[in-house]
């Protein structure tokens, strides 16, 4: 029968289904209208304003279709029909399932095929981001309607819960975990499943409100504690989940190097935090990709004792650069010896002043993933189209718009086909024409099928050479894996952070 | 039994809403369940279609425990509320056809001919209707299937008298092989037609008896003495709501028995000059229980 009553509720809510749909046939156009070179950039910030509208749109959706048949209630007609609550349960998850994870798979599996992806991995791709959509926003907004009786009480609920978010991001001030990374996401979404799960089964069987109440405020304190975990909490968690797959030789080497000199390019500007820059001698394995997933500094006291810590990420944004040899966040064999081997850190005002002129124990653990070598294709790609490449995904050629002895590379991999790429321009004879040119996913810590393969095209932009401006003959893609994510730590024996700053160091 | 409770006591917090609730229900009988607002009796109501779960005490309909009820029992269990909450979104027509398929013995025939009987728009959407009409579709709603049991919590509360006589003759040319359980304080329109009257007061049953019982064993007393006497520290307890003036006395006696009434008063008064005993409707029944336990109350 559950199908009977769902009838009933698309009858009764089809203008929110229509909305919704809507809002996706939308931002699918929009994304299908940019391409993949994301074109105009001006268009990003009205379709992360669409999807945010078409999630909002669901979740009220599927709190009015819940609010209809009201398990909090004590007067509604259901209560005293020959309705099963299971076949009750199953109509609401159902109408859950229509707008989020139905039309997300659609139009996401749509958007992949006119991207020019092979259909099982559109397929493969549009589930995985249909269902994180229906566990994200389908599954909260059942849990919040089957707690409530009105739209006003579960208004309230959404509102509290963006205060604390709010609350919590100020509080946090910036230090919190990565939610990109697999480990947040997989912990919020086991929590939205089990408290959805509980909450269900307790109203559903039981209409045991109070308890539900307390389960889904129990879960969103949980989701709250993953949220606001301290980069330096979570990224230990991610190399205990990482096991097995720790490099037994590290590929990559870091150490102080207290002979450089900082290259000055100008004044940085005054408001900014100060920023001090830590030389380093890097050493690659040139077979290998690392990537900096995050720096934890310590400054200590001659005896040990700590005296500041913090964690550096390197994906919320970089520091104001003043001098221009800064080290960016991956490392390949090009970075030996190359004279970008400065490590910026930004540091709170109060700080700096503190240990500025006291010589101090100043040490940086990095937490690094390298990725060994998958597969090499080659591959020709004429301009402006849209090109797929077996074994790995779609790529696009153009020429730079700002200096047309560059062309730019604009590849997404099918699923997990990569998580890594290099890319070598060949010329006629198929020599190769310069180095490598190393790109990573900025979710390289993700974990399973790449979600955003579909929705956020040109996750791999690599500038390549064209010596004559018209365009690629020939290239080859090398692809890569996850092979191991360790720690190194480079030690600074005795500094003042005076000392490190890009008028010092110069 | 088609209902039978045992000892029921429902609390909210701290506040206790019924205490040792006893009462059973015969098949085929019209039970009316009466007590003044918030005695208890949609607690009761709520509890038996397991919207509520008892604090202690069992409770069971059609042999079933109240909170073991499953579609199977709904079936066969008509409900018409004052408070129900229809879905209001919906038009008559599209309620009736939503909720038909979940019972196997809807009448559509039946349905039909109440749509027409009570003149309903099946086009309207319920929010748009009166609530005399809502009522009216709730009570299609629970007769269309030919329920067993029919439960009535208050139906005719805030209704008119043309249309509360129309639903009371509906409910009655219906009421073959159909038990009903009623919940009223609207006595005089229930009086007519029920064979058995719980009392229910705070929370607690201060009488469960059939009709034919209550008419037979209370009665209006009225009692002119010889001369002024003075009232007596404690009456019987059978005697309730007792008023004296001069040598004039009133009371309702509760084990009325004409054989022995004039020695009753004699004992407590002597000789007396004048002893009339009414019959009492329903509502003066109610009345003068609702008194005397005010009164114990004090």
């Amino acid at each position: 029968m559950w199908l009977h009553i769902l009838k009933k509720d698309l009858r009764l809510h089809w203008p929110y289904l229509v909305a919704v749909l809507a809002l996706k046939i939308a931002s699918a156009s929009m994304i299908v209208q940019m391409g993949m070179f994301a074109q105009p950039l001006q268009l990003l910030l009205p379709l992360g304003l669409i999807e945010l509208a078409c999630s909002g749109a669901a979740g009220f959706a599927i709190i009015l279709v819940v609010q209809s048949d009201p398990v909090v209630s004590n007067n509604d007609d259901w209560l005293i029909r020959p309705i099963r609550r299971i076949d009750l349960a199953l109509d609401k998850i159902s109408f859950a399932v229509l707008v989020t994870l139905l039309p997300t798979f659609v139009f996401n599996l749509g958007v992949g095929l006119m991207h020019g992806l092979d259909a099982l991995p559109a397929i493969g791709a549009a589930a995985y981001t249909g269902l994180v959509t229906f566990i994200g926003v389908g599954l909260p907004a059942l849990a919040i309607g089957t707690i409530t009786a009105s739209w006003r009480q579960a208004a309230g609920i959404v509102f509290a819960i963006f205060l604390t978010w709010a609350v919590g991001l100020i509080i946090a001030d910036g230090q919190m975990a990565d939610l990109a990374g697999w480990p947040a996401q997989l912990a919020l979404q086991i929590i939205f499943v089990i408290a959805t799960a509980l909450v269900l089964t307790l109203q559903y069987r039981r209409r045991n409100t109070a308890t539900s109440r307390g389960v889904f405020v129990v879960a969103a304190m949980c989701a709250f504690a993953v949220i606001f975990m301290p980069r330096i909490a979570a990224y230990p968690s991610q190399r205990i989940s990482a096991d097995g797959k720790v490099a037994e030789t590290d590929p990559i080497r870091l150490s102080f190097d207290d002979k450089s000199k900082v290259e000055v390019i100008g004044e940085g500007p005054q408001i900014m935090p100060p920023v001090i820059y830590v030389p380093l001698k890097v050493a690659v394995d040139p077979d290998r990709i690392v990537t900096v997933n995050n720096i934890n500094l310590s400054i200590d006291s001659g005896d040990g004792k700590p005296l500041y810590r913090s964690t550096i990420s390197l994906l919320s944004g970089q520091p104001p650069h003043q001098v221009s040899n800064v080290l960016g966040d991956t490392f390949d064999g090009s970075s030996n010896g190359h004279k970008s081997n400065y490590q910026a850190i930004n540091l709170p005002a109060d700080v700096f002043a503190k240990f500025k002129n006291t010589p101090r124990r100043v040490s940086l653990t990095y937490h690094l993933s390298s990725y060994a070598p998958a597969a090499t294709i080659k591959a020709s790609l004429p301009l402006g189209v849209p090109q797929k490449i077996a074994g790995f995904g779609v790529c696009e050629a153009q020429v730079s718009p700002v200096n047309d002895q560059v062309v730019e590379l604009y590849c997404f991999p099918a699923t997990d086909s990569s998580n890594c790429i290099a890319a070598t321009v060949l010329d006629l004879n198929g020599a190769s024409i310069g180095a490598p040119q190393t790109r990573c996913s900025t979710t390289a810590m993700q974990s399973g099928l790449n979600t955003k393969a579909l929705t956020e095209p040109g996750q791999f932009v690599v500038a390549l050479p064209a010596a004559n401006g018209a365009g690629i003959q020939s290239l080859t893609l090398t692809t890569y894996k996850v092979a191991g994510r360790f720690t190194q730590t480079v030690v600074l024996p005795q500094v003042r952070l005076k000392d490190l700053t890009a008028h010092a160091g110069a | 039994m088609m209902i039978e409770a045992r000892n029921v006591e429902k609390r909210f917090g701290s506040y206790e809403a019924l205490s040792g609730l006893s009462f059973s229900v015969a098949e085929g009988s019209v039970y009316a369940l009466i007590g003044a607002n918030g005695a208890g009796k949609t607690t009761t109501i709520k509890m038996m279609m397991n919207i509520l779960a008892p604090t202690r005490g069992d409770l069971t309909l059609m042999g079933t425990p109240s909170r073991e009820l499953t579609s199977y029992h709904f079936s066969q269990i008509g409900y018409v509320s004052e408070s129900q909450v229809l879905p209001a979104q919906m038009a008559v027509g599209a309620y009736l056809d939503y909720l038909r398929p979940f019972y196997p013995n809807w009448d559509e025939a039946l349905e039909r001919a109440m749509l027409e009987r009570f003149k309903l728009p099946v086009e309207r959407k319920i929010r748009a209707l009166s609530h005399g009409m809502r009522i009216k579709v709730a009570l299609v709603a629970a007769l269309a299937f030919k329920p067993k049991l029919l439960v009535l919590d208050e139906p005719f509360s805030g209704l008119d008298p043309l249309v509360r006589d129309d639903l009371v003759e509906s409910v009655l040319s219906h009421a073959e092989d159909l038990t009903i359980f009623i919940s009223s304080h609207e006595l005089n329109e229930i009086e007519s037609f029920v064979s058995d009257v719980g009392f229910l007061d705070q929370g607690r049953l201060l009488f469960e008896n059939s009709i034919e019982v209550l008419n037979a064993r209370i009665r209006l007393i009225r009692v002119t003495l010889q001369s002024t006497a003075r009232p007596p520290d404690t009456f019987p307890k059978a005697w309730i709501d007792p008023c004296m003036s001069g040598n004039a006395l009133s009371f309702v006696h509760t084990e009325f028995a004409e054989d022995r009434l004039t020695s009753e008063i004699a004992a407590v008064f002597g000789d007396v000059k004048f002893v009339q005993a009414e019959p009492l409707d329903l509502r003066s029944i109610f009345t003068a229980f609702a008194r005397a336990e005010q009164i114990r109350g004090r």
